[in-house]
């Protein structure tokens, strides 16, 4: 045997270890393999993203093979931030990656569908009368017929049928309506433009082409933080997540990052590898508890308090004791600290009243025009009053003198504003706080203190000489806050603490008792949160979210918040501020896209409203209503002023005196406003001020219940606003939709309580008011559910759109990687058909009209200074009625119906003749427009749109948006800056002179996401050098906030915001619903059950980037509708996880499985928001129909003080400000449901509607 | 085989049309004799009951049953991969195979929907005919089965494509496959079971793109 043959030279033995052991050789098939590779094989892969409401934004690889879409993955290109900085990706969470198989799945929408009943109703109206508008006529005029298929809306029974059909069924709706009725009947809903601003634009554009309303949202979400306009006069500007990298302090008060802000919350940890202390602040063990250095646990809704004590001791310890130069020297040039503030006697003590103007003094101080509305300064220099530029009265003069260079307006030489009174007082006197924290909650789970519902405590004063030689009395801000804070400056005097142990509103003892949180604590953050801000010039920041902004008094909280982060310097500085990140409003390219979403090129003003109050008033909400004006009066008001005053009362008054929009306007058609006032011989405006005055014209709002002011055309589309977003759903179900309902509420009358003295009283409220309801939509919300018609709509792989967020300045693309499925289409396109088929219909029906547009006071334009010294109603002979000054403006609008689809689908005159612009800033814009007549080419056939660029298609459309937008073109920047230049006086070109040449493209969008370009539309710069900030340009340009002051206002001088207690932040204790005590005694029964406050909080297999019927989403929380309820509660009411229960109130009822955690608190119980009530949702046993969605226990409390209007910043603006749809005061009964009915037998005709009527037929 | 179309046209939204041709339908069931007995019987009878309905009546139906929701989904691998994302990828294959038949899918439709398939079936030899059938019989079964219970007419179609795919398939499994598929989930253990998913990889054929296309064994059809 030859070892040289046989030993083998080339091969080894395959062993079955080596490395020792260490490693194994295994043999197993690798066919496996062939799926990734199979995975990875495709035709083509195109950009886009998902628009639920996210602000993540993230931009997704859509892989598509054969003309399918085969999956997608996070995109990897996003630009790099800039050195020291972490990049933005990887972005995307698990719900986006869920999303493609919407397309295919059997939740998707494939056809027009139309209710079968009205289906059938519409084929033999259109056998009988050949015109379809007629045809409509007959069967809505009918009640026989319309309450046929209004009282089985949401109960199945579609058919399919063809877009021509459906054109021609909600074309002749909408002409029927607009010509019965009015164009301001037909309304339409959609939610946050920025996550598809062209589908958003394309409903929007139809409707106020035709006069249609468009309704608002982040109100209405409450998702919208009042106290943002009231501080700053701009509406949630907010620093981009890649800015928490450069705080050192961090606070996450009631937000809960990583499960809502998944994409972005890699940027909160890596702060804390930089050393960034966190802390939380959240009523439960949320997840965002685990990623901080201390995590405080407030009783829920009571966060004020704690912020009230916080704001004591930085007040006492920074301010007054003067540890902090740099706090004083910010808060005197960018806020209202010195602004000076007049004392009005009141009993025996003084009470803080409105500010002090130059109009107040002899001369007007030599302070120019508009005197009333420049407030006034007690400078140091000079040792006497002066008016510093920069005021609101500055802004709209067109003097270039408003900026915050602090220069007196009068002379031009600078100021220096003098903090406190203390040191040159001439007296010492008592001024008196409202206090609220003594007052009791109908639950013990809300503490309250036995402190006087008045507080008087000394504040130092000076003497000043006004007009017509009289002598006031007058403080700063400063002094007032140190007073309000109740912080004793040695000044004599009750109430006022020495010692942070001492039981005084509001120190960190008092707060103990209400909050649960030990002072010590307290104490701790609010010395480092500030000692950091004082150390690094700023850079402490409050992260902030929807649980603390949907409570009733959001304001206290927000306003507490606000205050810690503006005393301590923080707002517009880098790594500092106020981050509130609650739905996607950040519309980044907002002045291209405003002409294009509201047709603002054919004609203005378009008609929008504030969705709370319509929903208030319009499903009847107000009925209900439980709690008084008074209850909520601050202790220092004049009673008597507000006797007989229901909250929508105040509403009402509000729409009368031009603060808040109205829609429907008036009790009649205001396209017939225009012709009776020609027949009286007289201007339109003005014959139509003598009938209001008269009472010969009411406002719809005095009367919702009557048919004539009845909205009754309601588009949905990006929206569940029946579901999700419906509070008070149930209500909805029964006034507006008229079909079966959970409500049991008695009503005002069955309460015997107060009726409205502004109100008209129907002893039967009407249900079903609204005649066709049309949602588009690629699945079957709730809200599609109750719909009569149903569009399928393009999902956001079929449609080209554009996309911007909050929370990173780059804008990307949604992109059509594959046609629509079935007989889905865009929403441009959907909405372009149907404006074909109303031009066409409309012969012989609507010509050309004159439409009267009431218009009220808007924020940003110069009628904001409408109202400067008080509130006075013309309707009570208060004072005339002049349109856009003490009512309403009225406009005239000409309106070419014929010409609707010409105008919809062409850029119209009015930006030539009119330019273009936003926020008070305008800019010609002729090179753009006639740029887009090159890029999307002219139209060339005849008519009104001959010559016009083409806006045919959804790209079209973008490109007018982006061709428009300063933040897109970097020439319109330049044009933007320079517009801005001439009001402040200063030279701004230099933010986006460096990128005046850049031009965004649809298609460069496509290629990669794209930072936007600096633009006065926002105060925070996109620059290679910082990332944005809210508040940054106001700061480093003297740029001033658009407030009444120019400055952050601390202070709300406005009347009605000093009647509610609010002209200083206090706090305030959730309201008392009472909707669970009358519950209990009429539907208990005898079954173990308990009281719990309700809330509901975001979730994390749903929203934001994906809907929560998404099966993989499901499956990995419970597959359908659960609740969060304590350990301890399920326990004394025998519940098991997983259990079913039922909640219920006088509003509604829900069914759903318990989740029982540790995570919640005893008293609280938590539902996810937006968990859909069509998924797994059996019969509820209380109202015996199909358990409600999380909106059934709710219903919607307005509050006075978000009415308030023309006056500055507190005038209303679109999804600006205004009454806020809040809902976390609630209170819910839960208990265990033993026999589960799922209800899912037929209907049967002649079913009863209510719950009530259950009751009577038992 | 024209027995094929017939049994799409019925499967396809009722129109105007559909009523129109149903003798004619009726006819090309009865002379082509490969649906027999009881079963032809059964079908013939869903017609003249279909023919009695109002129109607008069978469309509301229909759009309940098969528009609405996943348990009478007409495309089949909805049934079979639900919202994974291995349904793309069986639906490329499956239109690679109509193509290799130089068919293209001209109307708005997926290649798993059901009349489309069943078109698509009508064009091949018997024998092919079966053969492709009998892959997606126990979905369809399933599908019938689900119908059965709700008492709809449109049982009797699956139940006559079944009969015509020459599977036999045990009633007991259609019985357990449609159970599964309107689960009685009472504990957490009952919804951690409902679902589990298989692993990513496990040779299963519930992997579009392992190997031949497949369609699934009655054990892989998913509830929901």
């Amino acid at each position: 045997m030859s070892q040289f043959i046989d030993r083998l030279t080339y091969f080894s033995k395959v062993k079955g270890t080596f490395s020792g052991g260490h490693g194994i050789l295994t043999e197993e098939s690798r066919d496996w393999e062939k799926a990734y590779r199979g995975r990875w094989a495709h035709d083509k892969v195109v950009r886009s993203t998902h628009g639920v409401n996210c602000t993540g934004s993230c931009s997704w690889k859509i892989y598509v093979k054969n003309g399918l879409v085969t999956w997608e993955t996070q995109q990897t290109d996003y630009p790099r931030t800039r050195p020291d900085l972490p990049n933005h990706e990887p972005r995307g969470c698990s719900r986006g990656a869920s999303y493609s198989w919407y397309l295919y799945s059997a939740a998707r929408l494939k056809y027009p569908l139309v209710r079968s009943r009205l289906m059938k109703l519409w084929r033999a109206a259109k056998a009988e009368y050949p015109d379809p508008v007629d045809a409509w006529g007959s069967i809505v005029s009918d009640p026989v017929k319309a309450n046929e298929y209004k009282k089985v809306r949401g109960l199945g029974g579609f058919v399919r049928a063809s877009w021509d059909e459906v054109n021609e069924i909600t074309a002749a709706s909408n002409i029927y309506t607009t010509k019965t009725f009015g164009p301001d009947r037909v309304i339409g809903f959609s939610p946050i433009p920025a996550m598809s601003m062209v589908s958003y634009a394309a409903g929007s554009r139809y409707l106020s082409l035709m006069g249609g309303v468009c309704m608002s949202f982040y109100d209405w979400y409450c998702d919208l933080p009042p106290s943002s306009p009231q501080t700053w006069g701009e509406q949630t500007d907010v620093p981009e997540s890649a800015d928490w990298f450069n705080s050192s302090y961090i606070i996450a008060w009631g937000s809960n990052v990583p499960q809502t802000r998944a994409p972005d919350a890699h940027f909160f940890t890596e702060a804390r590898y930089k050393g960034t202390k966190t802390v939380s602040v959240t009523p439960d063990y949320a997840e965002i508890s685990k990623l901080v250095d201390i995590a405080l646990h407030p009783v829920q809704g009571t966060d004020s308090a704690m912020a009230m004590a916080m704001g004591h001791v930085v007040f006492k310890e920074f301010h007054l004791e003067g540890k902090s130069q740099y706090f004083a020297d910010y808060c005197r040039i960018y806020t209202d600290m010195p602004t000076v503030v007049m004392l009005e006697e009141k009993d025996g003590a003084y009470v803080p009243g409105r500010t002090l103007r130059a109009s107040d003094f002899e001369g007007d101080l030599k302070a120019g025009g508009n005197a009333e509305w420049k407030p006034v300064v007690y400078d140091e220099g000079s040792n006497g009053f002066a008016v510093p530029d920069g005021s609101i009265g500055s802004r709209w003069e067109g003097e270039g003198k408003w900026n915050l260079g602090g220069t007196d307006s009068a002379s031009g030489k600078d100021l220096t504003p003098q903090l406190s009174f203390i040191e040159g007082r001439d007296e010492v006197v008592g001024v008196a706080f409202p206090y609220f924290g003594n007052q009791p909650h109908d639950s013990e789970i809300f503490a309250h203190t036995d402190h006087g519902s008045v507080q008087v405590r000394n504040v130092p004063v000076r003497k000043v000489k006004l007009k017509g030689n009289k002598e006031g009395l007058v403080a700063t801000v400063y002094d007032l806050m140190a007073a309000n804070y109740a912080i004793d400056r040695g000044l004599g005097g009750e109430n006022t603490a020495s010692g942070y142990d001492d039981d005084v509103p509001y120190t960190p003892a008092w707060q103990e008792k209400i909050t649960g949180v030990p002072r010590q604590r307290v104490i701790q953050v609010a010395r480092e949160f500030a000692d950091n801000a004082n150390r690094t010039e700023g850079r402490s920041m409050v992260i902030l979210g929807a649980a603390i902004n949907h409570w009733y008094h959001m304001d206290m909280t927000y306003r507490g918040i606000i205050n810690l982060l503006v005393m301590c310097g923080c707002i517009g500085k880098s790594g500092g501020g106020w981050a509130h990140y609650v739905g996607q409003e950040k519309l980044r390219p907002q002045t291209g896209w405003l002409p294009l979403a509201f047709a603002l090129d054919w004609s203005r003003p378009p008609r929008q409203m504030n969705s709370t109050s319509f929903f208030y008033a319009h499903s009847d909400q107000w009925r209900y209503e439980r709690l008084g004006v008074q209850e909520i009066l601050s202790p220092l008001a004049d009673k008597q002023k507000w006797e007989n005053h229901s909250l929508i009362d105040c509403n009402v008054r509000s729409e009368r005196m031009g603060w808040l929009p109205s829609a429907p306007q008036f009790h009649e058609n205001p396209l017939t406003l225009a012709e009776k006032a020609k027949k009286a011989g007289k201007e339109t405006r003005d014959h139509v001020v003598e009938r209001l005055v008269s009472g010969d014209l009411n406002f719809s709002c005095e009367d919702p219940d009557h048919a004539n002011n009845f909205p009754r055309n309601l588009f949905v589309w990006r929206s569940n606003i029946l579901g999700s977003s419906g509070k008070g759903h149930e209500y909805m179900l029964k006034h507006l939709l008229g079909t079966q309902n959970g409500v049991m509420s008695e009503d005002l009358a069955e309460m015997e309580m107060p009726k409205p003295s502004e109100v008209g009283w129907h002893e039967t409220a009407p249900e079903g008011k609204l005649d066709l309801v049309v949602t588009l939509d690629f699945r079957m919300s709730t809200t599609a559910v109750y719909s009569d018609i149903v569009l399928p709509t393009a999902t956001w792989y079929e449609k080209n759109d554009l996309n911007t967020s909050d929370m990173h300045p780059f804008i990307h693309p949604l992109s059509r990687a594959v046609d629509p499925a079935w007989e889905s289409r865009s929403d441009w396109d959907i909405f372009k058909g149907l404006a074909k088929t109303f031009s066409e219909l409309c012969e012989g029906h609507l010509g050309v009209e004159t439409d009267l547009v009431s218009v009220p006071i808007l924020h940003d334009t110069p009628g904001e200074l409408a109202q400067p010294l008080g509130v006075t109603d013309w309707k009570k002979g208060e004072c005339d009625p002049v349109p856009g000054k003490t009512m309403p403006n009225l406009v005239e609008v000409t309106r070419d119906y014929p010409a609707l689809y010409k105008k919809f689908t062409s850029v119209g005159p009015l930006l030539e003749k009119l330019g273009n612009g936003g926020k008070g800033i305008g800019w010609n814009t002729d090179t753009e427009v006639e740029f887009l007549g090159k890029l999307n080419r002219r139209v060339t056939e005849e008519g009104v749109s001959h010559g016009r660029p083409k806006i045919e298609t959804d790209i079209d459309a973008a490109e007018v948006v982006l061709s428009l937008a300063p933040e897109t073109n970097g020439q319109v920047a330049v044009k933007a800056w320079q517009a801005l230049g001439k009001i402040t006086g200063r030279d701004h070109t230099h933010l986006a002179r460096p990128k005046e040449d850049e031009k965004l493209r649809f298609r460069d969008l496509q290629a990669q996401p794209r930072k936007i370009i600096s633009s006065p539309t926002w105060s925070g710069l996109e620059d290679e050098h910082v990332s944005y900030n809210a508040g940054y340009t106001n700061v480093h340009e003297r740029i001033p906030w658009r407030t009444l002051t120019g400055r952050q206002h601390f202070y709300q001088d406005h009347e009605w915001m000093r009647d509610f207690g609010e002209s200083m932040c206090v706090y305030k204790p959730p309201i008392s619903t009472r909707t669970i005590t009358e519950a209990l005694q009429k539907r208990g029964g005898d079954a173990r059950q308990i009281a719990l406050n309700y809330i509901t909080p975001h979730q994390k297999w749903g929203i934001h980037s994906t809907y929560s019927d998404n099966l993989l989403m499901l499956t990995l929380n419970r597959g359908g509708p659960v609740v969060w309820v304590s350990e301890i509660d399920a326990k004394k009411v025998g519940v098991a996880d997983n259990d079913w229960i039922e909640l219920y109130n006088v509003n509604g009822a829900i069914t759903a499985r318990a989740v029982v955690s540790q995570r919640v608190p005893k008293g609280l119980v938590m539902m996810y928001h937006a968990q859909e009530k069509t998924i797994n949702t059996p019969g509820s046993v209380i109202t015996g129909k199909r358990g409600g969605i999380h909106n059934s226990v709710t219903r919607a409390v307005m509050k006075p003080t978000h009415m308030i209007g023309g006056y500055a910043q507190l005038s209303w603006g679109f999804n600006y400000y205004g009454t806020v749809g809040s809902n976390r005061d609630e209170f819910v009964i839960l208990r265990k449901v033993e026999q589960v009915d799922w209800l899912d037998k037929p209907y049967a005709e002649g079913q009863p509607l209510g719950v009530a009527d259950v009751e009577a037929v038992q | 085989m024209r027995s094929f179309r017939v049994l799409s046209r019925l499967l396809t939204y009722p129109q105007a049309k559909l009523f129109a041709h149903m003798d004619e339908m009726k006819a090309v069931l009865v002379d082509e004799k490969v649906l027999k007995g009881r079963k032809l019987k059964a079908v013939t009878g869903f017609m003249d009951e279909l023919s009695a309905t109002e129109l607008i009546t069978a469309q509301e139906t229909y759009v309940e049953l098969f528009d609405r929701g996943r348990s009478h989904c007409l495309h089949l691998f909805e049934h079979v991969h639900g919202e994974s994302h291995f349904r793309g990828q069986a639906m490329i294959e499956l239109a690679a195979r109509y193509e290799d038949k130089g068919l293209t899918i001209g109307a708005a439709e997926l290649p798993d929907y059901l009349p489309l398939f069943l078109e698509f079936v009508s064009i091949c030899e018997p024998k092919e005919a079966q053969a492709t059938l009998s892959q997606a019989a126990p979905v369809i079964a399933t599908i019938g089965e689900k119908l059965k219970r709700r008492e709809s007419g449109y049982a009797t179609v699956m139940e006559a494509i079944v009969a015509l795919s020459g599977v036999r398939l045990s009633r007991l499994d259609i019985k357990r496959a449609a159970d599964a598929a309107m689960p009685d989930i009472q504990t957490l253990d009952d919804l951690d079971k409902e679902w589990a998913e298989p692993e990513a990889f496990d040779g299963s054929p519930d992997c579009g793109t392992c190997g031949e296309n497949e369609l699934p064994a009655l054990q892989q059809i998913k509830g929901a």
